[in-house]
């Protein structure tokens, strides 16, 4: 028995490529994200502890990361008590912040790190120029310095980020800004993962006080020649009362601490994230290997009757399918696994992983990332093998005897099958549209997925009924169409298991498409509400004039609707007392500068969306936060010092600004307060993401270098939010891809079976005068006829998933449902099976195209 | 339509009985016969593989089959009358020698020429597989004329369909049939484009006796009633009575001709032939 199924494998090896192929993508997939974390990991393991294992005791200082105002005292106590413990040599608190740069016109953000004077503590080595030592110069990242074009004695300037927008009464003043020299470059082994692609600038301390740099995450220790480690740990745990925030550790105890903290975090993240995707290609693999194993067992039916009759049980018959099925699932899984490891180390060398694309030693090949793969490619194989087997078993001897082979026939979806598929798809889509309803996700993603799996039983009919209701259709296509028509739905779950496949695929794309189309619609729309403006021009630096011309080249863009510039003028405001925190006095707290802008109500109802009607002559606008901390509320009556005197105005809250208050600029111009061109504010023509626009106003603000610029309002945020999730939407699919290669791979499958199983058929239609032109044609549109069904139906029920999930998420977080239909994207999808179609016929239409009308009609 | 003579013949194999090596034109002992032919070969021969695991299935044969005849092809198993067939009905392609039907040459054309050819001007039976199992018997029949994009003749459908007795049955589809009434309807499917020659390799062989002796008649009625010309091969001596004529092929070689054949003259040249 064991020798027939070889012979038989090794007869059939050629009709199980396909099948052979998917599992070997799909295992594939999983080993390359195994080995690739692993490598990831293994990188980043390095990088996070070589700068604690410098040091000979770390103060891992949870608390100095977060301190503000009088916890910065505690924190300078504490680093003075460290370095008066008995045993301690140097003590150097460890910088690890960001900071604004600027190089060659362009602007980046860099890390800001310190560079130790104790030449032990520089954990890096020096790869050219010299380690800087005066209070202008700095040290870069080599890999990242190198790609942003930056060596040894080009200048750079610094600034420390200002807050994005400064809280109530902060006060305006922008941070110092340094000019300093680069003195060389440093190996960090740093890689795109670990952000490298980032330059990190290593200042001494000097500049770093000169910045206004000051916090810390931990400070390092060298202790002095002789000292006892354990006693200096000792003593330091008693004099830090060492707690929760506050840990004191060995250097290689901080170093095995991070790297768990971090790497494994990490490689978690990651794999929680790329390995659904696996699983989803696997998933999709398992369809192929049923069909290539009921087509298989289906052309070996005779045989198996004829070893039923020569005295073979149904129980050897069905070991042997599983046992070949094992096998085949073995040496592909194998094969899928290695192909993987090369896949992940093609990937890992041009992010800096490793030193080359075959650099094997440095991926993170673990045990674990060379055998699950393996038994997760053997399950996969054994299970789809499991209802092919158990068909084969049931073959009757009798069928040996039968002169024709009987012509499969159509078998019926099992009533069980049927009961629970309706079952559960109405349950399902009953708990889905309940939970989009009242925007329970924890209702809505179990009915989404019941739904899924009583549609995947529905399948068997489904597909069949529609592919017959396209193959109409396709009749009027000719001869051609109709014998394509005919032939796609001869075997009912062959068509269906082939479909499907890319049903998932697609419809998981088509679910993704959805969802981030309505997202953007939902934030468009939200940030139409709490952006009025779309476009804002101020001078970066607070308080200053926005440079001449800019509003005329703003307005002069294409694309540009209306401008308007608003004058403004700072002022210096008490606190009332009755909005004086608990406790506070008059003293403690400083008078707060406020921005006070002036535009014509006319002039703001042109260049905003909403909310100009409230600014009237006598009244103040001011963000609602002004209002809720200064204990005022709309309507009130308060006295705003600008100017010379002070005049009173009405308050009115607003989404206009983000801070300060809004005038109209006659009532400002009443003051008599000295005002520039504060802001240049615009509205766009489109309300929607326009590339071209947003690159514009950024040549715009690149083009104002000598006095920087920024532009901001409702356009940015369009531009990130669209960009972003453009960005995570090309990742997700191109993961996704991999499932869908899977399935057209799996219909040349089903095709080339079909094909071998049809020999007969071909020659006769052959003899009949097909030409061979007519019967690949007739192959493709069958081809094309599967795609076709499995996209609809997927882009259908992707659709109605991404509309039940997103209602309910946004339900669920509040907002208004805002459900977007990408009718384009979703139309280049579909649009997209007809090749896909045509490119999985080519192989199985050259093999029928080849039949002899004589050879293939000669008897058996 | 007339097609360059076949100039590319090699010359032809050497043959044991000399002859007619390599010369065009159909000399030969049947020679009489030729100018009606309406489908005939010259020097065929066949050879499958190469070396001496070589058949040589076809060996120089000089045949002619007459228009608005019935002729039958008989001989012992192996003896190269499938390949005669595929040879003259453009299945296959003879190793060397002239196939022509009517006055075409059918060895200079290309696989799509061929392929129209059959189409328009040959209709087929086998003994088995006639029929497309996703179609219904009406498709089937007519499948041949929807593939050359002509408009189906419904009078001659119907005329056919009710001559072979399954005009109830054109909407069931091959698998709701018998084997009789599948053969039958292969029948129609032959002769819906009036073909100028019907080629059976031996269509009654998975028949009854009584379905296969209906199914001669009405082939054989179908050559006194509208000049069909049908060629069939068989083994079977009964089946070879209803035709006009017999011819015997023994070893890739035409070993004799019975005229007006009865079922005792064919079982006695078989046993001379010695199976
Ligand atoms: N495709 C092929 N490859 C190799 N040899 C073949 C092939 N087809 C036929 N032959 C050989 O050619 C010879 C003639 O075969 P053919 O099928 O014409 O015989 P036949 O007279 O039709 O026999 P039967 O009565 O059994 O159908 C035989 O020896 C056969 O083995
Ligand atoms: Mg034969």
């Amino acid at each position: 028995m064991l020798r027939n199924t070889l012979l038989q494998l090794r007869h059939n090896i050629g009709r199980l490529t396909a099948a052979g192929l998917a599992i070997v993508l799909g295992v594939g997939f999983v080993a390359a994200t195994l080995v690739f974390t692993g490598t990831m990991q293994s990188s980043v393991r390095h990088m996070v502890a070589a700068p604690n294992l410098a040091a000979d005791v770390v103060v891992d200082d949870q608390v100095a990361r977060v301190a503000e105002g009088n916890e910065n005292d505690k924190r300078q106590q504490r680093l003075r008590k460290v370095r008066d413990t008995e045993g301690v040599d140097v003590a150097v608190p460890r910088t690890e912040s960001y900071a604004n740069a600027s190089w060659k016109g362009e602007r980046y953000s860099v890390e800001l790190n310190r560079l130790p004077e104790q030449q032990a503590l520089r954990w890096y080595e020096l790869a050219e120029g010299s380690y800087a030592d005066a209070a202008d110069e700095v040290v870069l990242s080599e890999r990242a310095a190198d790609s942003a074009n930056l060596s040894p004695g080009d200048t750079i300037t610094l600034q420390q980020p200002r807050y994005v927008s400064p809280r109530e009464g902060e006060s305006e003043k922008a941070p110092p800004k340094r000019e300093v020299t680069v003195s060389g470059l440093v190996d960090i082994g740093s890689n795109v993962l670990t952000g490298g692609s980032r330059v990190t600038v290593f200042a001494p301390q000097g500049l770093l006080n000169q910045l206004g740099t000051t916090d810390y995450r931990a400070i390092d220790l060298l202790l002095a020649d002789g000292a006892d480690t354990s006693a200096v740990l000792d003593r330091l745990r008693g004099k830090l009362d060492a707690g929760q925030y506050v840990k004191v550790r060995t250097g290689q105890q901080q170093a095995d601490y991070a790297v768990k903290l971090f790497s494994g975090r990490v490689a978690a993240a990651l794999n929680a994230v790329l390995l659904p995707f696996g699983a989803i290609a696997l998933f999709v693999a398992g369809f192929v290997i049923v069909n290539t194993f009921s087509v298989l067992h289906a052309q070996r039916s005779r045989q198996y009757a004829l070893l039923r009759c020569v005295g073979a049980t149904r129980g050897q018959i069905r070991r042997s399918a599983l046992f070949e099925a094992l096998l085949v699932g073995l040496v592909t899984s194998v094969i899928g696994t290695v192909f993987g490891v090369l896949v992940s180390a093609t990937v890992s060398w041009p992010l800096g992983l490793t030193d080359s694309p075959v650099d094997f030693g440095s991926l993170g090949i673990t045990p674990l990332a060379l055998t699950a793969p393996v038994a997760a490619g053997l399950l996969v194989t054994f299970l789809a093998s499991l209802a092919p087997a158990a068909r084969a078993m049931r073959v009757a001897p009798l069928a040996a005897l039968r002169p024709v082979p009987d012509e499969q026939a159509s078998r019926r979806i099992g009533r069980a099958r049927l009961v629970s598929a309706v079952v559960f798809t109405v349950a399902g889509a009953g708990f889905l549209l309940g939970g989009a309803l009242l925007g329970s996700m924890t209702m809505a993603v179990p009915g989404g997925l019941l739904a899924v799996v009583g549609v995947l039983l529905f399948t068997p009919t489904l597909i069949p009924a529609v592919a017959r209701a396209f193959g109409y259709l396709m009749r009027s296509l000719g001869p051609t169409g109709t014998l394509a028509s005919g032939n796609a739905v001869r075997n009912p779950y062959r068509a269906s298991s082939t479909s499907t496949a890319l049903m998932i695929g697609v419809g998981l794309i088509v679910l993704l498409l959805t969802g981030t189309a309505s997202a953007r619609n939902g934030a468009n729309e939200q940030i139409d509400q709490r952006y009025p403006v779309d476009v804002k021009i101020a001078a970066e630096e607070r308080g200053q004039p926005v440079p001449e011309g800019v509003g005329q080249r703003l307005a002069a863009l294409e694309g540009t609707a209306a401008t308007a510039a608003l004058s403004g003028a700072s002022f210096e405001m008490e606190r009332p007392e009755t909005s004086m925190p608990e406790g506070a006095s008059r003293e403690d707290i400083p008078p707060a500068t406020f921005r006070a802008m002036g535009i014509a109500p006319a002039k703001l109802a042109e260049v905003s969306r909403h909310g100009a009607e409230a600014l009237r002559q006598g009244t103040a606008l001011a963000p609602s936060g002004i209002l809720d901390s200064w204990g005022w509320s709309e309507g009130d009556r308060v006295e705003l010092p600008i100017g010379e005197g002070s005049a009173t105005f009405r308050l009115a809250s607003t989404d206009l600004i983000r801070s300060g208050f809004l005038l109209t600029s006659s009532d400002l111009a009443a003051t008599g307060a000295e005002t520039s061109t504060s802001e240049i504010w615009a509205r766009a023509t489109s309300d929607t993401y326009t590339p071209s626009y947003t690159g514009e106003l950024n040549s715009l603000a690149e083009e104002s270098a000598s006095t920087p610029i920024d532009v901001g309002g409702a356009v940015q945020m369009r531009a990130q939010f669209t960009q972003v999730l453009d960005t995570l939407l090309l990742i997700v699919t191109g993961l996704l891809a991999v499932a869908v290669i899977i399935a057209v791979v799996g219909i040349a499958n089903t095709l080339g079976l079909s094909v071998l199983e049809r020999g007969r058929e071909s020659a006769l239609l052959r003899a009949l005068g097909l030409t061979r032109g007519q019967l690949r044609g007739t192959l493709a549109l069958e081809a094309v006829l599967l795609a076709v069904v499995g996209t609809v139906l997927g882009a259908l029920i992707g659709v109605l998933f991404a509309f039940g999930g997103v209602a309910a998420m946004f339900e669920n977080i509040g907002l208004p449902v805002s459900f977007a239909v990408p009718w384009t994207r979703l139309l280049l999808v579909i649009a997209c099976a007809i090749p896909a179609g045509v490119l999985a016929s080519v192989l199985p239409a050259r093999r029928a195209a080849k039949a002899q009308p004589a050879a293939a009609l000669s008897e058996e | 339509m007339s097609f360059p003579n076949g100039s590319q013949q090699p010359a032809a194999a050497p043959s044991e009985q000399g002859g007619v090596n390599g010369q065009p034109g159909f000399a030969g002992q049947l020679a009489e016969s030729v100018p009606e032919s309406a489908t005939s070969g010259s020097a065929l021969v066949k050879v499958y593989g190469s070396g001496e695991a070589g058949v040589r299935a076809l060996d120089n044969v000089d045949i002619g089959f007459a228009g608005g005849r019935f002729s039958a092809i008989m001989g012992p198993s192996g003896s190269g009358k499938s390949t005669l067939m595929h040879c003259l009905a453009g299945l296959d392609t003879p190793t060397s020698g002239r196939v022509m039907l009517g006055d075409t040459d059918l060895t200079g054309l290309s696989d799509k020429q061929l392929t129209l050819t059959r189409r328009d001007r040959i209709g087929f039976l086998f003994q088995s597989f006639n029929l497309l199992p996703t179609l219904t018997a009406e498709q089937n029949i007519l499948l041949p004329l929807e593939l050359s994009g002509r408009k189906p003749d419904r009078q001659w459908l119907n005329e056919l369909t009710e001559s072979l007795g399954i005009d109830q049955r054109l909407r069931h589809r091959p698998s709701e049939l018998s084997g009789g009434q599948q053969q039958r309807v292969a029948v129609a499917r032959a002769l819906i484009t009036r073909p100028e020659v019907v080629f059976a390799d031996e269509p009654t062989g998975a028949l009854d006796s009584k379905s296969g002796a209906n199914l001669l008649e009405f082939l054989r009625g179908s050559v006194r009633q509208f000049g069909q010309t049908v060629v069939m091969v068989t083994h079977d001596p009964v089946a070879a009575s209803h035709a006009d004529s017999v011819v015997l092929l023994a070893d890739g070689n035409i070993a004799g001709r019975i005229d007006d054949p009865t079922q005792e003259a064919v079982l006695d040249s078989l046993r001379r032939l010695g199976g």
